[in-house]
């Protein structure tokens, strides 16, 4: 019995030990990366702006800030999230959350209820006899959109494999988007409307104020905590759907809650800060680099980077000065292709060295 | 008793199909031997294995492990007794190897476990089992065909299953890499686990099989042991072409040796 335990690979063991200590050690180093970035943008975009002398006007031009601030944090967390589950899911680091067609139908739920408010001019659907505000009924509008543009994709494609949803999804956001732009361009008959509707495409947080945020923050962190516990079958799903099976995952389940749980994080980002582009596809793709391919350190990592990020974005939105706001989602994909496009560069010309 | 029985078993191929595509057959696999599926291509060797790990539907039959019935137990119990080895991985992200390897404690883990000193373990073991120790910090990717292999078998071991099923170990690699893997197949049979492999190579099969059986048409035409099923005019009959055994360019017995030495 000795002797066996002796001829136990001991050397080898110790040296694969020490590597994932190593291992975590740079891990640890490179968790407090995002999460330092993420203070540093937050409390940037504290201090931009005008500031008073007054108490009373400096605490208001705080709050307002906080408000923004937590919007941007959510919704970039919630893309960039979303964005490793629809990545590990179609096995495919080019995808990003707007390929299962749920960010452009939370879009569309949006628009059709600023839509509504233009037929409805006063009656907002009812709203206010009702006790909601147009600042609620418009998230609200996106959480549905989302929701009934994810049932739709479940009932078509739910029996089916993996790329099926991909197509279908394709398919469901050129068909969504293509009535977005129609309500965008019916929304052309009012100024006011109109103005509205396309800040809302275009994508900020500009007008989100702390009711969307109440609304939005539950949800969005609840699928956060649910997205992460499962993407650790995301690890196993990598290797294809009949290998990842022998491996006893259980990839109907897995699939089903990826999709819902990235869904409902579309839905939620969509309804705090409108159409934010490139967020879910350039984030998680940075950090793959940095972290690995392990899902649940991903997710977590792409949380943080990718509320870093937006907030970062809007701290640039509000210090570049221009007659007019920027718009976020412009920003976003602009900081966001460039940034992509360089690292894909290196990395090619690092393997081929 | 026999670890793994098959009672008059047929199988679908995919999820809702219907018709099936093995007809009814049977088989019995002791403790620590080898069983090579042999036939021409279409023939349902790898409907065979889906069928027998459970990723294709029976639509008659039983399959019995130790006397316990294979449809009673959950994908993750399945997947500590049966492990595959597909013909090629699907994975397409760049893990390292030993991260592959490490996914065959996934059936093992519960949602919330970490990798225990006891896991490295194996996967150390199974890492120096396939003789791919010095790749570890490769990405998966990267390797050839015949390294990508010995790596999926080194992922199966870590599942620790006692019954190993191989697709089609052997397709693709060069006349030293097949004997590489039909030498760590040989060294698991001895270590008293059970392997099933569909195969092409005859000159393989007859090195590594104990018991041959014969697909043809989704139906099962022979079965037995190796030199009673490896036969002339069987295996004409198989693969209706005619097939000779005659003296040619082959590895013999020292080849064994020689790879041995090398590692």
């Amino acid at each position: 019995m000795l002797c066996t335990s002796r001829r136990l690979p001991c050397p080898h063991m110790v040296v694969l030990v020490q590597d994932t200590q190593k291992t975590q050690f740079t891990q640890k180093v490179l968790t407090l990366l995002p999460c330092l970035l993420l203070c540093l943008a937050i409390t940037t975009n504290m201090l931009v702006g005008p500031s008073s002398d007054d108490t009373t006007v400096q605490s208001i031009l705080f709050d307002l800030r906080l408000q923004r601030t937590l919007a941007a944090a959510l919704a970039g967390a919630a893309l960039a999230s979303a964005g490793v589950l629809i990545q590990g899911l179609f096995r495919n680091v080019l995808a990003s959350p707007s390929v299962i067609g749920v960010t452009a139908g939370a879009m569309l739920g949006g628009q059709t209820i600023l839509l509504a408010g233009l037929f409805c001019a006063g009656g907002w659907l009812g709203g206010p006899q009702l006790g909601l505000s147009t600042e609620l009924l418009v998230p609200l509008g996106c959480v549905g959109g989302g929701l009934l543009t994810l049932f739709a994709l479940l009932s078509i494609a739910g029996r089916v494999g993996t790329i099926t949803i991909l197509l279908v999804g394709v398919m469901l956001t050129a068909l969504l988007g293509a009535l977005g732009a129609l309500a965008t361009s019916l929304a052309l008959s009012g100024w006011e409307l109109a103005r509205t509707m396309l800040a809302f495409t275009l994508g900020g947080v500009d007008a989100t104020g702390s009711k969307e945020v109440q609304m939005a923050a539950p949800l969005i962190v609840c699928a956060l905590v649910a997205g992460w516990v499962w993407s650790r079958n995301l690890d196993i799903m990598v290797v294809g759907e009949e290998e990842a099976a022998a491996l006893g995952c259980d990839i109907k389940r897995t699939r089903f809650w990826c999709v819902v749980y990235a869904a409902l994080l579309c839905a939620g980002a969509v309804s705090l800060a409108g159409g934010l582009s490139f967020v879910g596809l350039v984030i998680p793709h940075i950090l793959r680099l940095v972290v690995g391919s392990k899902h649940r350190p991903l997710f977590f990592q792409s949380a943080l980077g990718g509320a870093a990020f937006v907030v970062a974005c809007d701290v640039a939105c509000r210090s570049i000065p221009t007659d007019t706001t920027l718009p976020l989602g412009v920003l976003t994909a602009l900081f966001g292709a460039p940034f992509l496009i360089v690292l894909l560069v290196r990395q090619h010309r690092e393997m081929t060295l | 008793m026999s670890i793994l029985h098959a009672e008059h078993i047929s199988i679908a191929k995919g999820g809702d199909g219907q018709q099936p595509y093995i007809m009814p057959c049977s088989l019995t696999l002791e403790q620590a031997t080898c069983l090579c599926l042999l036939g021409p291509n279409g023939a349902g060797k790898s409907t065979l294995i889906k069928g027998l790990l459970g990723l294709y539907p029976l639509l008659t039959g039983t399959i019995q492990i130790e006397g316990h019935d294979l449809a009673e137990r959950s994908l993750r119990e399945r997947a500590r007794i049966m492990a595959y080895v597909p013909q090629k991985s699907g994975l397409t992200f760049p893990l390292l190897v030993e991260e592959v390897v490490a996914q065959g404690r996934y059936p093992h883990m519960a949602p919330w476990d970490k990798l225990t000193t006891e896991d490295y373990t194996i996967i150390e073991n199974s890492l120096q089992a396939c003789d791919i120790t010095n790749l570890r910090k490769r990405p998966f990717t990267a390797l050839s065909s015949g390294e990508q292999q010995r790596v999926l078998i080194a992922r199966a071991l870590t599942t620790q299953a006692k019954i190993i099923i191989l697709d089609e170990p052997a397709a693709g690699l060069d006349v030293r890499h097949c004997l590489g893997i039909v030498q760590v197949l040989k060294r698991l049979c001895e270590q008293g686990r059970t392997v099933i492999a569909a195969m092409h190579d005859l000159e393989l099969t007859a090195t590594l099989a104990d018991s041959v059986c014969l697909l043809k048409g989704g139906a099962c035409v022979g079965l037995g042991s190796a030199t009673e099923t490896l036969q002339a005019d069987s295996l004409s009959h198989l693969y209706e072409t005619d097939i000779c055994r005659r003296e040619s360019w082959s590895f013999t017995e020292n080849a064994f040796q020689d790879i041995r030495e090398q590692h």
